[in-house]
């Protein structure tokens, strides 16, 4: 599984989200994590981000997104986003 | 003007300027009569100021006579005591109080009576002195309910407690809306990247300096408008601003789904960047906040927009009370501080840490609802009961 977090200089709330994402890096040390500014780099756009951020994507094994956060999320929501998609099949 | 018959002595002048126009002086006059009633020595002089120049001259100089302002009618003035609008029972509370106190003497100060050129008391005693000589517990008991016991801090004046409060929330309220957050945001990241404390503080600080002189300089222009509009028109400007702000307040409230950041403008927040790269790298420290402090200003500029009409709102209903300018000028800068609170809690951490801080947008959403409903029940009272919203009772 890999997450891509979609966040911006300028926005209160991903400055916010940043601590309690974090916790989810310590706590999945072996998931692929990948951070895009939305404004500065070019592949933020590629995942279809929206008006609202930051924003969370679940990558499964197969390069399919397979899940979705938008906007600021307790670490419960987050941690019980990859536990969904983990049995699911996702691979961590 | 009535032709004054009496002998001065024990006879109390009342002056009153009025407009035709005017509900509350409709209102006003009808509880003068009953005053009449029971004060039979008094003389009231009507003058009306809307549709005689030279009337609307004598009560602004009736004003500077007593060393205040006469910007709302009905404008009553006893002795150099003057009352200024009509707040219902409490107008007529007061107008009773002073003349009680006033029936107590023979003689008075009475500058208004040498200025329109009439038969006056030629006394010396003014409202202060008579009501240290003869104020009793018994004439006090009305202007002491709008005094409460607050434990462990004594005695408060509501009077004096309501409009701090006022200034206090609406500007915290104002400040919840982060519209030019994001731009500080900005400074502040590429700020910390140059590891330079010095420039650090100065721009930073520049930033917001600027950005409460051009909240600053709007409220003022506001107030200074409210000389030129009619009472009338005033309120119901101040109304609809009060209405069409809170619904769009509520709105936002009701249609904003996760608390996040929105992104917009896209091409003016690119634009905005590349100039805070270009002013923060400049070689020149003082182009570097001459750069700075423009961005703020223009930014800021377009951004009061953003507030939804709360700084309009709370400087209107500021311009309904009969203050000193330097009161105006403690409750606006009362309010731009609250305002700024969270920029300077956001720079000052930045500065200690140098580390980025925001706070949740989840804030936001509900200042959008508590702002909404403040605003929709003050356009709401400023139609119905505008005499609610004039604090000094």
């Amino acid at each position: 599984m890999k997450i891509i977090t979609i966040s911006a200089i300028w926005c209160p709330s991903c400055l916010v989200m940043r601590p309690r994402f974090e916790a989810i890096t310590k706590k999945y040390p072996s998931i692929d994590y990948k951070t895009y500014d939305y404004d500065l780099d070019d592949g933020a756009k590629s995942y279809h981000p929206g008006n609202i951020l930051p924003v969370f994507i679940l990558i499964d094994k197969d390069n399919n997104e397979c899940g979705r956060l938008i906007g600021e999320h307790s670490v419960n929501d987050l941690l019980e986003l990859i536990e969904i998609h983990s049995q699911q099949g996702g691979q961590r | 003007m009535p032709i004054n018959t009496k002998a001065k002595e024990n006879v109390i002048n009342l002056y009153l300027f009025y407009s035709d126009t005017c509900p509350h002086c409709d209102e006003l006059e009808t509880e003068l009569i009953e005053i009449e009633k029971d004060f039979p020595n008094i003389q009231i002089y009507r003058y009306e100021v809307t549709k005689s120049v030279k009337n609307n001259k004598l009560m602004v100089e009736a004003a500077e006579k007593l060393d205040t302002v006469s910007k709302y009618v009905p404008f009553t003035i006893i002795g150099t005591k003057s009352f200024t609008g009509y707040s219902g029972t409490q107008t007529k509370a007061a107008i009773e109080y002073t003349l009680k106190l006033y029936s107590n003497v023979p003689s008075y100060k009475d500058p208004v009576g040498e200025l329109l050129g009439i038969d006056y008391s030629k006394g010396t005693l003014t409202y202060d002195d008579i009501k240290k000589l003869y104020s009793t517990k018994d004439i006090d008991d009305k202007k002491e309910e709008s005094i409460i016991d607050v434990p462990f801090i004594g005695p408060v004046s509501l009077k004096k407690l309501s409009l701090p409060v006022i200034s206090i929330l609406i500007g915290a309220i104002d400040g919840f809306n982060p519209c030019a957050m994001w731009v500080l945001l900005f400074l502040l990241s590429i700020l910390i990247g140059m590891k330079d404390r010095k420039r650090m503080w100065i721009l930073g600080g520049s930033f917001l300096l600027a950005s409460a002189l051009i909240y600053l300089v709007f409220m003022l222009a506001w107030l200074n408008l409210s000389s030129f509009v009619g009472v009338m028109w005033w309120k119901m400007l101040i109304a609809a601003i009060a209405l069409i702000g809170g619904v769009i307040n509520l709105r936002t409230f009701f249609r904003s789904k996760e608390a996040g950041c929105e992104v917009v403008n896209e091409d003016k927040r690119n634009k905005i960047f590349a100039k805070i790269k270009k002013f923060t790298s400049e070689k020149s420290f003082l182009l570097a906040i001459i750069g700075i402090i423009t961005l703020a200003i223009s930014v800021n500029f377009i951004e009061i927009s953003c507030s939804a009409g709360l700084p309009a709102m709370f400087t209107g209903i500021l311009a309904m009370h009969n203050l000193s300018s330097i009161e105006y000028a403690f409750y606006i800068f009362l309010y731009i501080l609250f305002f700024l609170i969270d920029d300077l809690i956001v720079f000052a951490i930045a500065m200690k840490s140098l580390k980025l801080t925001g706070i949740s947008n989840k804030y936001v959403k509900y200042s959008h609802l508590i702002g909404g409903i403040i605003m929709l029940l003050i356009g709401i009272l400023m139609i119905v009961k505008p005499e609610w919203l004039m604090f000094n009772f």
